[in-house]
Parts: C-alpha cells; sequence; structure tokens
C-alpha cells in the first residue's frame, strides 16, 4: 500500500487504541441471554427500582401466607390499605440501632419478616400511614400497589450490606406464591438452598459469582428461575 | 468445563488485547461510533452465548473478526445511513462538487472506499485496521489466503488510480 494511501486510511477513521470496552457488561449480557444491544442504565435503574417495590410488596403477602396469587394480592393491598402487618414482633428494647436511627421505625412497631446473619428484614408503618420496609440501613417507604406486585413467585430486594457496610451481601426475598425454598446456582460452586417462611435472607460472598434463583413449591416442584446476574452485577460497593 | 472456561478465558484476552482494533474496524464498517460500540460489544456477547460451537477449524482471533464483522454489516445493513453510503460513488462526489465541498484528497478516498466491493473494503479494514496477516483475514471472511493477496492488490490498484487522478 502506499505511504499517501496509508496516510489517507489514518485520516478516515481514528484510532480507540485508549478504549478498553467493557467486558463485565458483555459476560453480563451473555449470562442474561437477553438482547445486549441498546444497554439504557437509567431503565434498568426504575427496574431495580421497581423490582426492590414487588419484594415489599411480596414480603407483605408471605407474611400472610396466601396460598394463592389472589389471596396473596387481596392480603397485601389489606395491608397497604391500612390492614396489620404481617411478621413477628420484637420488644422495643431489643430492636437494632441502626433501625432506631431511620424515622419514624421505632414509633411504627416494625415486625420482622426475615433473617439472614442476625440481621433482620424489617417492616413498619409510617405515622402518615405508609409502609416501610428495612434490610439494615437501606430502606423502602410509600410503595403503592403498583409498585409491588410482579410476575414471579418471588420478589426479591438486594443485595444490600449489612448495616456495619462490611461482611457478606444479603439478598432478600418474598414469597408471592407457595414457595418451599430457593437455591442459588453459581457459576463456580455448588448450589445453595435455604428453605422459605414466607420470606427469606441470603447471605452471599462477595467473592463468590451468583447466576440464578430457583424457586422451588411444594414437591420439591420448579417454579421459576431468577436470573441474578444483573442484580449482582449493581450490588453496592464494599 | 475446562475446555469451556479456558476459550472463554482466552475470549476475554483477546478482547482485552484487541478491543480498540475491534472499535476500529467497526467503525469503518459503520461510519458510527456508538453503532460500532454495540455490534463489538454484540460481537463478544455472541461469542460468549456460542463459544461451544467454536470448532478450531482455525484460530480463535479469526473466529472473533469473523463474528465482528458480521454483526457490523448486520449494523449498517439496520441503519437508515447506509442508504446514503450505497449510492453511487459517481452521485456523491457530484453532490460533493455541488456543495462546494471541494475535490479533495481525502473526500475523495472515503467516497471511493465506500464505493469499493465489500469484500475488498473489508480486507482494506482488516489488513489496515486490525493489523491482521493474510491467514486470519483469510479466516475472518472465509475465503483462501491468496483472494486475501489478490483482493488487497486490486483494492490498492483502485485507490492508487483515485489519488493519481486528483494530482492530475
Amino acid at each position: 500500500m502506499t505511504d499517501r494511501v496509508a496516510e489517507l486510511l489514518e485520516e478516515l477513521t481514528p484510532r480507540y487504541d485508549d478504549r478498553r470496552g467493557d467486558w463485565e457488561q458483555v459476560v453480563a449480557d451473555a449470562r442474561h441471554g437477553a438482547a445486549s444491544r441498546r444497554r439504557q442504565p437509567r431503565a434498568r435503574r426504575a427496574r431495580v427500582l421497581a423490582t426492590a417495590f414487588a419484594l415489599a410488596m411480596a414480603l407483605l403477602l408471605a407474611l400472610v401466607v396466601p396460598a394463592t396469587r389472589a389471596e396473596i394480592a387481596d392480603a397485601v393491598r389489606a395491608v397497604l390499605n391500612g390492614g396489620s402487618l404481617p411478621g413477628s414482633t420484637i420488644p422495643a428494647a431489643d430492636l437494632p440501632d441502626w433501625l432506631r436511627q431511620v424515622r419514624f421505625a421505632s414509633e411504627g412497631e416494625p415486625r420482622v419478616l426475615a433473617e439472614v446473619e442476625g440481621q433482620e428484614m424489617f417492616v413498619f408503618r409510617q405515622a402518615s400511614g405508609s409502609l416501610c420496609f428495612e434490610f439494615g440501613g437501606v430502606g423502602i417507604c410509600n410503595a403503592t400497589e403498583e409498585d409491588l406486585f410482579g410476575d414471579d413467585p418471588v420478589a426479591l430486594f438486594g443485595p444490600t450490606l449489612p448495616p456495619t457496610g462490611t461482611g457478606r451481601f444479603r439478598l432478600w426475598g418474598l414469597a408471592l406464591a407457595s414457595v418451599e425454598r430457593v437455591e442459588v446456582t453459581f457459576a463456580d460452586a455448588p448450589p445453595r438452598s435455604v428453605p422459605v417462611h414466607e420470606a427469606f435472607g441470603i447471605a452471599l460472598d462477595a467473592a463468590s459469582s451468583p447466576e440464578t434463583l430457583v424457586v422451588y413449591g411444594a414437591n420439591d416442584i420448579r417454579l421459576a428461575t431468577l436470573d441474578l446476574t444483573w442484580r449482582w452485577r449493581h450490588r453496592p460497593a464494599l | 468445563m475446562i475446555a469451556e472456561r479456558d476459550s472463554r478465558a482466552a475470549i476475554e484476552a483477546v478482547y482485552r488485547r484487541s478491543y480498540g482494533k475491534f472499535l476500529r474496524v467497526a467503525v469503518a464498517i459503520l461510519r458510527d461510533e456508538q453503532l460500532a460500540e454495540e455490534a463489538v460489544h454484540d460481537a463478544f456477547v455472541r461469542a460468549l452465548r456460542h463459544r461451544g460451537t467454536f470448532a478450531r477449524r482455525g484460530p480463535l482471533e479469526a473466529w472473533l473478526w469473523r463474528i465482528t464483522v458480521n454483526e457490523a454489516r448486520r449494523g449498517r445493513a439496520a441503519n437508515q445511513r447506509d442508504r446514503l453510503a450505497s449510492q453511487p460513488v459517481i452521485d456523491l462526489i457530484e453532490a460533493s462538487s455541488a456543495n462546494g465541498n471541494g475535490h479533495t484528497e481525502s473526500s475523495g478516498i472515503e467516497l471511493l472506499i465506500a464505493a469499493l466491493p465489500e469484500r475488498q473494503r473489508l480486507t482494506l479494514f482488516l489488513r489496515y485496521y486490525a493489523d491482521l496477516d493474510y491467514e486470519t483475514i483469510a479466516n475472518a471472511l472465509g475465503v483462501k489466503s491468496g483472494t486475501v493477496a489478490a483482493t488487497l492488490h486490486a483494492a490498492h490498484a483502485a485507490l492508487r488510480g483515485h489519488l493519481q487522478e486528483v494530482k492530475r
């Protein structure tokens, strides 16, 4: 090739030697199995929030132990409209410090929905009547009915960090159907199963690579498989 | 499982080492940086998901180039801007002159490259922008090595002829 042609070609298309791409995004999209083109971070963030709200709703439902989705929906609506909160109460003196720092939490008679490694997931009602779900320094309030309902048999929250900001991540869930157990599968480790009693919490090592959450109903029938890779990739920084 | 992991690591190594080159070739094909980024991204997603089908009929890098070139070509076909690029080169040159932009060397070579047969254009990009050898280009485009040499020769001849015309 002549030097002049080489020079013109050089001018025609710039070099990108300083570009590094986004390999982690490539891996996540490959695992997710969805169309990767035209990624929309804002839409994904919105989806995360919506999922979080759905988890909260699921939590409420699980506490009422509904057998069908319709019953669950009715129970959630009842709670949202001022009905009794699900979960178990604990004496005010035993509330964790991190929850005491949450505005209106102590007055809202918080109830425990799930627990993992000594940390609880709480629900309480503000004086205004709106519900709050608290996961240890992270919470969701003012969720609406539309926010909370999802299509999956469980609603997920997290991963969240413990209130200290260090330690194992927590993935929280609320059953929206008759769920017996959930199983987390990993890219490089055997699956781990935990029983579900309306709601559940799972601790995950920061160095692990969770891929899916498999939901099992009665007789160990598989109800659904939820992808965890995107959620895990967007976990908070340690 | 071990082979799967090895192939994934090999794909990652190519990505990290040569991402800039993949992007440059995709930009050359698509003439749009954002579309090019998406094409490279989608190509490697596809490669990861289908790495089990890589039959080692050629080097892994050539297989990745083939996927990337195909993704970029798909993106080009889907892009409405392609309608402009596919206009006959004579129309583009006339439009350029009519707009008072002049018939410069660089604008002329861009138009001429756009008008080259696709195989010549892709061969030129892979040779010049990706710095690939003939064997890898042949594997990437699914042709024989000798065809790569002949194609490059034809592309050079067309470009040299254009440059001599401009000098006159």
